[in-house]
């Protein structure tokens, strides 16, 4: 029942913009809980992955006194990456087109992981 | 419990009883502990010149620290042939291997040389003239101790260096864990020509 209602968060998310193309709830230990990846992503790996970068970027906001971590964002070649606090318990990664209009994802990925923190 | 004395138990609980360093052990060292006290010079001696004729176990000492260095294996033989073998004397070994990471000795160093402890004791022990039943409950003993001793620096090098890591990164253990599971099966798969085929 959770599981689809996270689901239905994630599906909601990719749909409200196009320049979002696949998202993902894990969980601060690095287990994936839901995902809409494409299938060429190894699940496992994204989700250790995005628990990892999440922990690193907390601790880097703390030792250098920049308070708690909202959002982490990669930018690469192709793309983006955003990895965003859903509440204590889980992460949201989000990847965007690299053409994205970042100011309306950030509000989008924002309302989602309030709605997903709501939820776990 | 301090972290280091925590690592300490895991690792001796890891250790199956029947194998484990036991009271037994320790009573037949300390029963022998004046022999043992004789064999100081020629443990320092031998275990220095070994380390200092290779180079990359010199390398890990600094100019004119070879004395300190033979004082502290004195002391610590001093303290291991008279006992006792209690909590301070295992959290002692497992602080070792935290010295061990900031000095870059290596295990496969470490173990070695444990190794060649046990050459010269197990040839001494030889020399010496009581029974072989003795002989070889004192043999039995080191052995013991060698184990313990290096599963306790070995283990903590390793657990000591994943605890900085975390603390530096932030990752906990549970996520530590799956990240190296995640990578294990591929490291598995690139090395299966080392497989046992039954």
């Amino acid at each position: 029942m959770r599981a689809e209602a996270i689901s239905a968060i994630l599906a909601d998310l990719n749909g409200s913009s196009g320049d979002i193309e696949a998202s993902a709830v894990v969980s601060r230990d690095g287990l994936m809980m839901a995902s809409l990846l494409p299938n060429n992503v190894e699940e496992d790996r994204v989700a250790a992955m995005s628990a990892a970068l999440l922990a690193l970027g907390e601790r880097t906001a703390r030792e250098l006194e920049r308070g708690g971590l909202d959002q982490m964002m990669i930018h690469g070649k192709e793309g983006f990456v955003m990895m965003r606090d859903a509440g204590p318990e889980a992460v949201l990664t989000v990847l965007a087109k690299k053409e994205a209009k970042l100011g309306l994802v950030f509000l989008d990925v924002s309302r989602a992981a309030k709605e997903l923190e709501k939820l776990l | 419990m301090s972290k280091l004395v925590e690592v300490m138990q895991v690792v001796i609980d890891d250790i199956p009883e029947q194998a484990r360093f036991s009271t037994a052990d320790a009573e037949v060292i300390i029963q022998h502990k004046d022999y043992l006290l004789g064999l100081e010079d020629a443990l320092v001696q031998g275990f220095y010149d070994t380390l200092f004729a290779f180079d990359r176990t010199r390398d890990v000492f600094h100019e004119g620290e070879r004395p300190a260095r033979e004082n502290s294996l004195a002391k610590w033989w001093q303290r291991t042939v008279q006992g006792p073998f209690d909590e301070g004397y295992w959290a002692w070994q497992t602080y070792v291997g935290l010295l061990h990471i900031k000095r870059g000795v290596s295990n496969p160093m470490m173990i070695s040389m444990w190794s060649w402890v046990l050459d010269l004791l197990s040839s001494r022990i030889e020399e010496a003239d009581w029974p072989s039943a003795e002989k070889n409950a004192l043999n039995g003993a080191f052995q013991r101790m060698a184990a313990m001793t290096e599963a306790l620096i070995g283990d903590s090098v390793f657990r000591f260096y994943l605890q900085g890591l975390m603390e530096a990164t932030g990752f906990n253990q549970k996520l530590l864990d799956r990240m190296v599971q995640n990578e294990i099966d591929q490291m598995l798969e690139a090395n299966a020509q080392y497989r046992l085929e039954h």
